[in-house]
């Protein structure tokens, strides 16, 4: 057995690239390998909506540089991983090859869930959630394959793809099981604002409605959908944009903690000392025993660079701040930020604020929660308001100097500087 | 008065982009939309992933990264189209504050500008205070002046003390007879383009002078004609928590438009440039639409408000492309609109000064009410018992 590696990285996404990235800039002189078969890694995942709209080539959303895959320390082997072996502190590959580790980072994200709907397997149903599937859309819609589309979930991913689809002119529709659009994000008044953009760009969105069942043709492709309300629409394609699962299994079978993720502490690290996890596949388990699932790109990156810093022999252990959540797209030009406890549960204490003006060309809303004289919460659509900031702003519990209303900080023009200072 | 503050609270420009620039790096979902709106010029083969590893790398930005953070002028057009909302701006700004040396190319104005001036600089402010000294008037006596007073009202012209936009400024504050004191000159400067080169520790400095300056003078609202010193003077509204309300002079303009004689004095179309700093990164654009009402409408361009275009100023014309780019904005005003307005007295200047297009004329807000006090005297002078 040859010297061990320093730093074992199985998944070159985003978590797995931010972490690589903070060791080669912290742990000097130690080596550190990264482990993934996708041979399009890294790219940037998301922002694939922009490749559907031809706004970028898979060129410009190639994430690493080659001075990146390039740095002496970095060595990146491009196969599978079978096994982790975690008494011996190893991983084995799908060539056997046995590597030795100090410490190890999984960070290998997840898959888009495909719900058990009869016919889902048939030609002309596609997932979208990596470079390769978008490739395949990309290639079908050039090639005038689409005419009418539905997709299946309005989250993020749906709507975005729905959108992207739209402005190829494609005749699209959406399915959704909720009352309202993107509900992780969305209030019913934003998601009221954002139906209707997609109604004035020709796209219908079927809320509380399903698709039941994939029909296909004589030579199995799609050819149509039968709704949960039982009506048969023709189609030529089915994307399924339902959320995804997390790729937990090399984690179970190497006998760490697993429930839907990864279990881990705040620090990012799993049952086993010497092993963290990061990015899509973790579920992070706070000191009150409250299970956490952040699958969103920033974050993971995140996440990345902090299990990196405890991965670090004499560091001192940094926590995961769950706390500062941040969600974001861009519906129609209309930018959309969610920040912090944009949904309260519980209505004690709570001020709300709201802004909601149409002008030609945008509608902002804005909706700002506060709690003891501290902004919880926003939700903010049309032009964005420095989210960075008010992030901060959240993350960090500042609170409101007493020279400022909550009349002025819901207004166009705000400082939110002001606020970021306050503690000063 | 000036709070002593302890050294890890201080207000640095590099911490500041560390938190909002470098935490955030993991944001950028790469998706290219801030380079596709990007006006200046650049290398074809420049990535986000390029300009992403500039960020955390310790090293001097070098070859095609280190061209476009020069080119790059601040102007934030990157910002509004960005989905996570990641400063771009700010990132370009901090890849600049890593480099040790500026190309010999880049403005006599960079290497001249420092907190102590050097020989060079102080003989052209005396050259221009001995020329100008009929012009500047009152001005004359406040340039670089450390014996400040307390005033409600304080006009801070900073280093467009000797532009003649200024000396309308002071006309104005004076029909409407207000009571206020003058802070400008070299050393009053606000640090705004030190910082939009990068060069963070000078901005800095010139940052807290000023705040020390205006702590003495203690004022209420501050006025102020520039977009970057306007900048400034929020920026030291929020790291010190300052009492004072800073206001553009358009701002304190529509405040007093009863008090000021503003009527329509053209039939010729004006069009409306938009401040980068005001209209996009401050979203103040309803206010030169306001104020442009009293003077008898206007047309709006078709970059405008969050989506206007640059002056391109700061970049301090490394960009060979910057005439070309103004030639096309002028084109734009010219295509809807007989005269440019705009309420920035560095896109005044850049247009005006720089680009002398006989078919455009260009006017600053304190052109235009100060022609109309103008109008106002000569009516009075010809008519002096007010009668009809």
């Amino acid at each position: 057995m040859g010297k061990p590696i320093d730093y074992l990285i199985v998944g070159a996404g985003q978590a797995g690239i931010h972490a690589a990235q903070t060791l080669l800039k912290q742990a000097n002189k130690s080596n550190i390998t990264i482990v993934d078969d996708d041979p399009d890694s890294f790219y940037y995942r998301a922002a694939l909506k922009y490749m559907v709209k031809k706004r970028v080539g898979e060129q410009e959303l190639n994430g690493a540089t080659e001075s990146f895959f390039k740095n002496k320390r970095i060595d990146k082997i491009a196969q599978k991983v079978s096994a982790i072996k975690p008494s011996d502190n190893s991983v084995i590959l799908g060539d056997n090859t046995e590597l030795h580790y100090n410490k190890l980072l999984i960070a290998t994200g997840g898959h888009s869930f495909i719900p058990p709907i009869p016919g889902n397997d048939i030609k002309g149903v596609y997932p979208q959630r990596t470079l390769e599937d978008t490739r395949r859309i990309c290639d079908l819609a050039d090639n005038g394959k689409f005419k009418k589309c539905f997709v299946l979930g309005a989250g993020v991913l749906g709507t975005e793809l729905a959108e992207s689809l739209a402005e190829r002119r494609v005749d699209v529709e959406i399915f959704s099981n909720h009352k309202i659009m993107v509900p992780r994000m969305l209030d019913s008044r934003a998601s009221e604002i954002i139906v209707e953009l997609y109604k004035k760009n020709g796209v219908k969105i079927h809320f509380e409605e399903s698709i039941s069942k994939i029909l296909e043709d004589e030579n199995n492709n799609v050819r149509g959908i039968e709704t949960t309300k039982g009506e048969i629409i023709d189609c030529d394609g089915v994307f399924i944009c339902t959320g995804m699962r997390r790729n937990i299994e090399l984690a179970k079978n190497a006998g760490l903690n697993v429930e839907r993720g990864i279990i881990t502490n705040k620090y990012l690290q799993t049952s086993d000392p010497n092993i963290f996890a990061a990015g899509d596949v973790v579920e992070i388990v706070d000191d009150n025993q409250f299970h956490h699932f952040i699958d969103l790109w920033g974050p993971a990156g995140d996440m990345g660079k902090i299990a990196a810093k405890n991965m670090m022999e004499d560091s001192k252990p940094e926590p995961y701040d769950i706390g500062a959540f941040h969600a974001y797209t861009i519906f129609w030009k209309h930018n959309c930020h969610v920040l912090g406890d944009f949904a309260p549960k519980d209505l004690t204490g709570i001020e709300t604020l709201i802004y909601d003006k149409k002008s030609s060309t945008t509608h902002n809303y804005y909706k700002i929660h506060f709690k003891d004289n501290r902004i919880i919460g926003i939700i903010s659509l049309g032009e964005a308001r420095d989210p960075i900031i008010l992030q901060h702003i959240i993350k960090e519990k500042l609170p409101i100097p007493p020279n400022i209303s909550k009349e002025e900080i819901i207004e166009r023009g705000f400082d939110y500087e002001r606020i970021l200072y306050s503690k000063r | 008065m000036v709070e002593e503050i302890s050294k890890d609270q201080k207000f640095t420009y590099g911490q500041e982009l560390e938190k909002l620039v470098v935490d955030e790096l993991p944001s950028c979902i790469g998706c290219n939309e801030c380079m596709r709106v990007c006006p200046v010029s650049k290398s074809p083969d420049l990535t986000i992933a390029l300009l992403n590893e500039a960020l955390t790398n310790k090293n001097e930005p070098k070859g095609i990264v280190k061209e476009f953070a020069l080119n790059c002028c601040q102007c934030g057009r990157c910002v509004p189209v960005c989905p996570p909302g990641v400063r771009r701006d700010l990132m370009v700004l901090y890849t600049k504050s890593k480099m040790k040396s500026y190309p010999s190319s880049y403005s006599a104005y960079v290497r001249l500008k420092q907190p102590d001036p050097p020989a060079a600089a102080r003989a052209i402010y005396a050259l221009k205070k001995k020329t100008m000294k009929k012009a500047l008037g009152r001005l004359n006596d406040v340039i670089d002046t450390d014996e400040l007073g307390e005033a409600e009202l304080l006009f801070y012209p900073g280093c467009y003390i000797f532009n003649e936009v200024c000396h309308k400024t002071v006309a104005i504050m004076e029909y409407l007879g207000e009571d206020f004191e003058i802070l400008g000159g070299y050393t009053k400067c606000c640090g705004w383009p030190q910082y939009l080169q990068g060069r963070l520790e000078m901005a800095d400095v010139f940052l807290e002078r000023l705040w020390k300056c205006i702590s003495k003078i203690n004022p209420k609202r501050i006025i102020t004609t520039c977009a970057e010193c306007y900048a400034s003077l929020r920026k030291i509204k929020a790291v010190y928590n300052a009492d004072f309300i800073p206001l553009t002079t358009t701002e304190y303009f529509l405040q007093n438009v009863e008090h000021l004689p503003i009527v329509k004095f053209t039939d010729k179309k004006m069009g409306l440039h938009d401040s980068c700093h005001i209209s996009r990164k401050f979203r103040q654009d309803e206010v030169p639409r306001k104020l442009l009402e009293h003077f008898g409408g206007y047309q709006e361009l078709e970059n405008n408000k969050s989506n206007t275009k640059c002056c391109y100023y700061y970049n301090f014309e490394h960009d060979p492309e910057n005439h070309n780019h103004r030639k096309e904005r002028i084109q734009e005003v010219k295509d809807v609109a007989d005269v440019m307005v705009s309420d920035c007295i560095t896109c005044h200047e850049v247009f005006k000064e720089k680009m002398g297009d006989e078919e455009l004329e260009i006017f600053d807000f304190n052109d235009m009410v100060y022609h109309c006090i103008q109008l106002e005297e000569q009516k009075t002078q010809k008519n002096p018992k007010g009668e009809n």
